[in-house]
């Protein structure tokens, strides 16, 4: 799909494609077990779609759903990396610092692109408006991230916002998606929703306590990139709490590595990583809850489907990497 | 108006010195201003409510340009069929549809983080003094097709028939323009890799974050609102546009020395870059109205030819300037070592002028000797020739739209032919 008319455009969007530097391709997976976890038998007819050519041309929108998500969040690193000057992205040199800033703008607007081209194939608004919402809230959620006041950085509520413009909202609308396609019930269409928006928000959460302290169960071995970035995580808002004078290290700023050392003793001090965990494993349990609260089934791949969406919620918290 | 962004583009992408991130209009009137001084208040861009000399000297360079538009309208000489006919300005005859256009494109633009909204704004308040040449185009497109509808449309009711049309239009104006600021933003995203010596400035890398996001801000927005519009078919195509606008971009990016001087090439990447946009969102407009698939195919047709003659002309003036001798414009796609069909065409009459191109142009000897190789050819006239064809088959394209009575009608369809002359005729 990715395939351009100029060959550099073409390896520049296939970048993050390739064998290798494709992560875990956690958000299909999600996408596709969804599918099937919510795949009853279909209570009134499909919009869009003819009877005879339903069960495969809707497995095939799903898909479509799942690779327009990926597409949509390759963009948005491209674009990342551009305004974060990253120099590596999962492991090999990021796209921006490899072939150029400019490319690697271009190469995320032709994903984009693309993506908005595939959703329109889709041939269901209703998607097409959510996706694109999708699209807004990145750009909201990265610049909430870029120019945050000294009051807004520190303040937890403003952070679950970012959070979820930047993070839980790709997967728990494009999970609403899914739903939507298969002519879903608005209810069904909520739990899905909820699902991927609750993972989404454990899923960062647990991220920001892995950026503190690594594979190890101790502070400080982890990238620490956040921080020295000035990006104030959970762990850290949370330590504010207890110890207000936190407040004027972080709004100091952290170009001093010194105010970076200052800010782990406090943040070791405090309850800061174990109260992180514990907000991720509330949205880990709300993930689940939504995933036993949809329609009953005797399918065994709709089950085993939904028993591997709630091992995931598991998964995500647990890991330590 | 293309001509202004067009221009306002080079205008940031000579100055080199001072930073590139698509706000140096100031270096337009005053020259020594400091890049440190520009870009101090990049976080804020340049919110055109302050009175700032700077600003104040933008709009004054546009409403310089206006005015300059405005009398090449009179000089225009055209055939005209009935007797009666007065004298048309296109531009009026859609100018308050466009203000409203206007606001209503600067309240969606409206996001909850101020400081993007302000850099977005940026483009629009500006534009707001200029001609908007695409949505003036499109709005009259709107109309100038509008006869009665044969069959239901998609996606309304029958009694919100009118009214709702006519807005989603609108949106489609909007959205188009959305895209088109958005290219221009990410377009003048620098490469650090290759420019950066030593250590950047933060307000330089500042400036490239904030054009990336802004540019970002807009897509999305376009996004949503074409979404809004519940059109797919629409939606394809002006995706499509993203798709080539960046194309288009690449291409001119990553040109190898056979493509450079390949006529081919050139037109291909100039209807990427400048006639995708016009061309597809006149169809849109033609889609949205329940148009037949003939009128669609009409409606991009004069699009295309009208941004292709437009693109030409404006290669044209890049050299010419507004004299029409050779070497007064301002020379800047040449010495960007950026190819344009005058010099392709004179390459077809001295292959010799091919290795200097090759040479490239960081050399200004090299330009004048391209300029005299140039002088000596037809490469002006024959660009000038090709525009014009490309001129009248926009017009033949109105011209073949279904009969109508409707005066209103007519006046637009008048008004898009004048366009096409207009294009083809201007000096600046």
């Amino acid at each position: 799909m990715v395939v351009a008319e100029v060959p550099k455009l073409a390896s520049a969007a296939e970048y993050f494609f390739k064998i290798g530097a494709e992560g875990k391709r956690f958000r299909p997976t999600v996408l596709l077990l969804m599918a099937t976890a919510i795949d009853a038998p279909i209570l009134r007819p499909l919009p869009d779609t003819t009877v005879d050519t339903l069960p495969m041309e809707l497995r095939t929108r799903q898909q479509c759903v799942a690779e327009i998500t990926e597409m949509i969040h390759v963009a948005s690193l491209l674009h990342d990396d551009v305004l974060d000057d990253a120099d590596t992205r999962r492991g090999v040199g990021s796209l921006n610092f490899v072939m150029g800033n400019k490319l690697a703008v271009l190469a995320g607007d032709f994903l984009l692109s693309r993506a908005c081209v595939a959703l329109a194939s889709l041939k269901n608004t209703e998607v097409v408006s959510l996706l694109a919402r999708v699209v807004e809230h990145l750009v909201t959620g990265e610049t909430m991230q870029m120019t945050t006041t000294s009051e807004q950085r520190c303040s937890m509520e403003y952070y679950m916002q970012k959070t979820y413009y930047k993070t839980a909202s790709l997967i728990s609308n494009s999970c609403k998606a899914i739903a939507l396609l298969a002519g879903q019930t608005a209810e069904v269409a909520m739990l899905a929703y909820d699902y991927g928006k609750n993972l989404g928000l454990a899923f960062q959460l647990i991220d920001d306590v892995l950026d503190f302290t690594g594979t190890s169960a101790s502070l400080g071995k982890g990238s620490l990139s956040d921080i020295s970035h000035g990006i104030i995580t959970a762990p850290i808002l949370f330590a504010i709490e207890e110890f207000p004078e936190l407040r004027s290290i972080v709004d100091r700023g952290f170009d001093n590595p010194t105010n970076v050392d200052l800010a782990l003793e406090y943040l070791g001090k405090s309850k800061g990583i174990e109260r992180t965990r514990e907000l991720a494993t509330m949205h880990a349990n709300l993930a689940s809850a939504a995933i036993d609260s949809l329609p009953e089934s005797d399918d065994e791949n709709v089950l085993k489907s939904r028993r591997a969406l709630v091992e995931l919620t598991q998964r995500v918290i647990t890991r330590t990497k | 108006m293309v001509l202004f962004a067009r221009g306002l583009y080079r205008i940031a992408r000579a100055s080199a010195r001072a930073s590139r991130c698509q706000w140096a209009f100031s270096s337009l009137q005053s020259p020594r201003n400091q890049p440190t001084q520009l870009l101090e208040s990049a976080t804020h861009f340049y919110s055109p409510i302050d009175s700032s000399q700077k600003v104040l000297g933008c709009r004054a360079f546009y409403s310089w340009v206006s005015n300059a538009l405005a009398n090449v309208g009179h000089q225009t000489q055209r055939q005209s069929s009935p007797a009666a006919e007065e004298k048309l300005d296109p531009f009026s005859l859609v100018a308050d549809e466009l203000s409203l256009l206007a606001n209503r494109l600067r309240s969606m633009v409206v996001a909850e983080v101020p400081k993007l909204a302000s850099a977005a704004e940026y483009f629009f308040k500006i534009g707001a003094e200029g001609k908007r040449f695409r949505p003036t185009v499109l709005l009259l497109m709107a109309t100038a097709i509008d006869a009665p509808i044969l069959r239901p449309l998609p996606d309304t009711t029958v009694d919100t028939l009118p009214m709702e049309l006519r807005t989603r239009q609108q949106c489609v104006a909007e959205i188009t323009e959305m895209i088109h600021v958005a290219s221009l933003l990410h377009d003048d995203v620098l490469d650090d890799a290759d420019t950066r010596r030593g250590v950047g400035s933060l307000n330089f890398v500042m400036g490239n974050k904030l054009a990336v996001l802004a540019g970002d801000f807009l897509l999305s927005r376009a996004c949503v609102a074409l979404a809004s519009l519940k059109n797919t078919e629409v939606v394809s195509l002006l995706a499509r546009v993203v798709e080539h606008l960046v194309t288009g971009e690449t291409m001119q990016m990553t040109t190898t020395s056979e493509q450079r001087c390949s006529m081919e090439y050139y037109m291909q990447k100039t209807y990427y870059k400048t006639a995708s946009l016009i061309s597809n969102s006149c169809k849109a407009i033609a889609l949205l109205a329940g148009q037949t698939a003939e009128v669609a195919m009409l409606a991009y047709d004069y699009g295309k030819n009208l941004g292709l003659a437009f693109q030409l002309i404006d290669d044209v003036l890049d050299f010419t300037g507004t004299s029409a001798s050779l070497g007064k414009g301002s020379l800047s796609d040449i010495s960007h070592g950026i190819i344009t069909a005058p010099i392709l065409f004179a390459i077809e009459e001295f292959p010799e002028l091919r290795s200097i191109v090759d040479r490239g142009f960081d050399n200004p000897t090299n330009v004048d000797l391209a300029l005299e190789y140039l002088g000596k050819s037809k490469g002006i006239e024959r660009t000038r020739e090709l525009a014009t064809m490309h001129a009248n088959l926009a017009s033949a394209a109105i011209d073949s739209l279904p009969e109508s009575d409707d005066e209103n009608v007519l006046k637009s369809r008048r008004a898009l032919v004048e366009l096409t002359q207009r294009v083809i005729t201007r000096t600046k």
